[in-house]
């Protein structure tokens, strides 16, 4: 098991990036941003033409990246900069198809030996993930399963066969399910913020129910606000998020230092099969 | 374990959010399928209401001027609302009322889909909300008017190629905001298990019936079958009950548009290639990196990246053959038709039409080949006169 309880050490704090949006040089400064405010997993969306089910801002960025032909080629690229400056822990969220496509194989010892810790993946469910979990575990990567209010009595099989957190979606999960999910699993489970979820505080009192939280939707506004300017916008946004969220830990047990402790531990492209 | 697979083909590839749904739909659609009083309130319906069963015509003059094959036609054209889509429409419809739904959705490409599920709204007193392109709006307005007359509403879908691929992203997504209420009646042999196989069996009753009367009037089983392929629910009607006759040949038509090798096309499985799109895994119009394509069709019925995943492995498998037919081919088939047997073919059916008028002088006096007439083709006079220049107002 390769993702513990190092989130004891704290609430996680992960954010997402849709790549390419405006450009890849402003999702490469505000990844850097994002790691030097402190955020423990950065989620990397690869656009695909036809997202579904995540509304209509991550469809503006994934049209947007794609009218720029930008490719996952591009995106692989992107992430070999990145971890030349930075050990954060990175997954990448996309759809079946953008992985499939690719080779589910090659895609993953590609993403496994450039470092990347975990895969998400919006059009899997549980009962489909085997094609996909089993080449993760192969590789090293962790195949994150998603839980909505709707997962009801799959809740057990989803939470005894997933892989480095649960990954609970907006609209919020019950508390109810959060105890369930408790019962079959030690993973840590981080709650996905929806629109309208942007306050800091509004954030800790989130996470203060789970594990950590998922930022998104305020930061693809900022980064449709702000272009060139997102990188410090983004930045202090997830600073102010981070120290909202980590001052409402009952465990302040996290040392900040720049390589503070990780939602999930960094592999190098040597301990990859 | 995942369900609904046609070989490699199928399963459930779904946001994680519409698994409720769809474990529900399956539940409800495998308690009804079988019990006496669901399948004779169906039939009653298809009887009496869509007026099945369709005739099996002998299209003599065409089969005199082709100088081959026997030609029959399969009218489905001749059923309420103008197409094969009122059988699954009914079946679905009667289905969602038996779950307790009180809405329908629906995406649709022609708008015959929407029609027909429209009308079973109508019928059914259920709420209705058809999602189209707003591309094909313009090329189908009278079916989008057709529609509001009925009482749905119809919402245009801006995102995309503004054509079927988009409203059936659309669609999902509504479906995943309210299901609690809300069935998604999906038109085709499309999408996640339960639905390629409930909307195949729904659509069987083509099969069926062409089996029998082709019986009754010949004492023997056609040479072949031919029918369109968009999503391939009108094909997989067609052929079903004679997949297990290996004599008998299957040929689906799907849509060249300006050519199967040119970007401007909708033939899937002549063009496409194996991949995971809207719930399945099938053969798509895609790029390298698994970007969906955007197809073209001069029928929007058929202007679709995908196609049913038991089309893909009847395709595997070698059992059915899959023809590709050209714009040009399909409107000179729809002009062919309408002269030599005074019926307007929809533009989709022409397809099949197209390949039967290449075939049968191919084959012997002593073959049959059987046409699916998915639709009729009143929707698509205007277009098909724009296509040759002329202004038609409708």
């Amino acid at each position: 098991m390769k993702v513990r309880h190092e989130i004891l050490n704290g609430k996680a704090v992960i954010a997402f990036l849709a790549c390419g949006y405006p450009n890849l040089k402003t999702t490469e400064e505000v990844a850097y941003a994002l790691d030097r405010a402190g955020v423990d997993l950065i989620v990397l969306g690869i656009p695909f033409s036809d997202p579904t089910g995540e509304g209509s801002a991550l469809r503006k960025a994934s049209e947007c990246a794609l009218k720029m032909a930008i490719t996952t080629e591009h995106i692989f690229d992107l992430v070999q900069r990145v971890r030349q400056s930075t050990s954060i822990a990175l997954a990448f969220r996309t759809y079946a198809n953008v992985v499939f496509s690719y080779g589910t194989v090659p895609f993953l010892k590609r993403a496994a030996h450039l470092g990347v810790n975990a895969l998400i993946l919006n059009d899997v469910p549980y009962e489909e993930k085997e094609e996909f979990a089993s080449v993760c575990r192969a590789v090293g990567v962790d195949y994150i399963s998603l839980v909505t209010p709707t997962s009801k009595d799959r809740l057990e099989n989803i939470a005894r066969e997933a892989q480095g957190f649960i990954y609970l979606t907006s609209p919020s999960v019950e508390d109810g399910s959060i105890e369930t999910i408790r019962r079959f699993t030690s993973l840590p489970m981080v709650a996905e913020c929806g629109a309208g979820e942007s306050q800091p505080e509004q954030l800790a009192q989130r996470a203060a129910k789970a594990d950590g939280i998922i930022i998104e939707s305020t930061i693809m506004e900022m980064m449709a606000d702000y272009g060139d300017n997102a990188p410090e916008i983004v930045g202090a946004y997830a600073k102010s998020v981070f120290e909202a969220v980590k001052g409402h830990s009952h465990l302040k047990k996290r040392v900040e230092s720049p390589t503070h402790t990780r939602v999930i531990p960094t592999r190098t492209a040597s301990s990859n099969p | 374990m995942s369900k609904g697979r046609f070989g490699k083909h199928g399963g459930q590839y779904i946001p994680e959010v519409l698994m409720d749904a769809v474990i529900e739909l399956e539940e409800a659609y495998l308690s009804l399928k079988d019990e006496p009083e669901f399948r004779e309130e169906l039939q009653t319906l298809l009887n009496t209401y869509a007026g099945r069963p369709s005739p099996l015509y002998f299209a003599e003059k065409m089969t005199r001027d082709l100088g081959g094959a026997k030609i029959y036609l399969k009218r489905e054209d001749l059923n309420h609302t103008g197409s094969h889509k009122i059988n699954n429409v009914l079946g679905q419809a009667l289905l969602a009322k038996r779950m307790g739904k009180t809405r329908l959705i629906a995406e649709t490409g022609a708008g015959q889909h929407g029609v027909a599920t429209a009308t079973a709204a109508a019928l059914l007193d259920l709420e209705c909300e058809i999602f189209m392109g707003e591309e094909d709006m313009k090329r189908q307005a009278l079916n989008v008017y057709r529609m509001r007359l009925l009482g749905a509403k119809v919402t245009p879908v801006l995102t995309g190629t503004r054509a079927l691929k988009d409203a059936v992203n659309q669609t999902m997504e509504a479906w995943t905001q309210r299901f609690h209420d809300t069935h998604y009646l999906i038109g085709s042999v499309m999408g996640p298990h339960p639905f390629p196989t409930m909307v195949r069996d729904f659509q069987a009753v083509i099969s069926a019936e062409i089996k029998k009367q082709i019986l009754a009037q010949e004492g023997r089983l056609p040479t072949c079958v031919m029918a369109c392929v968009g999503g391939g629910s009108n094909a997989i009607g067609a052929f079903y009950h004679f997949i297990q006759d290996t004599e008998v040949r299957l040929i689906g038509c799907e849509a060249a548009g300006r050519g199967a090798s040119s970007p401007d096309t909708a033939a899937t499985i002549t063009s496409g290639r194996l991949g995971i799109f809207h719930g399945m895994k099938s053969y798509f119009c895609q790029d390298e990196y698994g970007q969906i394509a955007p197809v073209y069709s001069i029928s929007a019925g058929l202007d679709y990246p995908g196609v049913g995943p038991e089309h893909a492995h009847l395709h595997d498998m070698g059992r059915a053959e899959y023809v590709s037919i050209t714009d040009n081919q399909a409107v000179e088939a729809f002009e062919y038709l309408s002269r030599t047997e005074g019926i307007i073919p929809a533009i989709e059916s022409a397809h099949a039409v197209a390949y039967g008028r290449y075939l049968a002088p191919r084959l012997g006096r002593e073959d049959i080949i059987v046409i699916n007439l998915s639709g009729r083709g009143d929707k698509d006079c205007a277009a098909i006169a724009r296509y040759r220049g002329e202004d038609v107002v409708e």
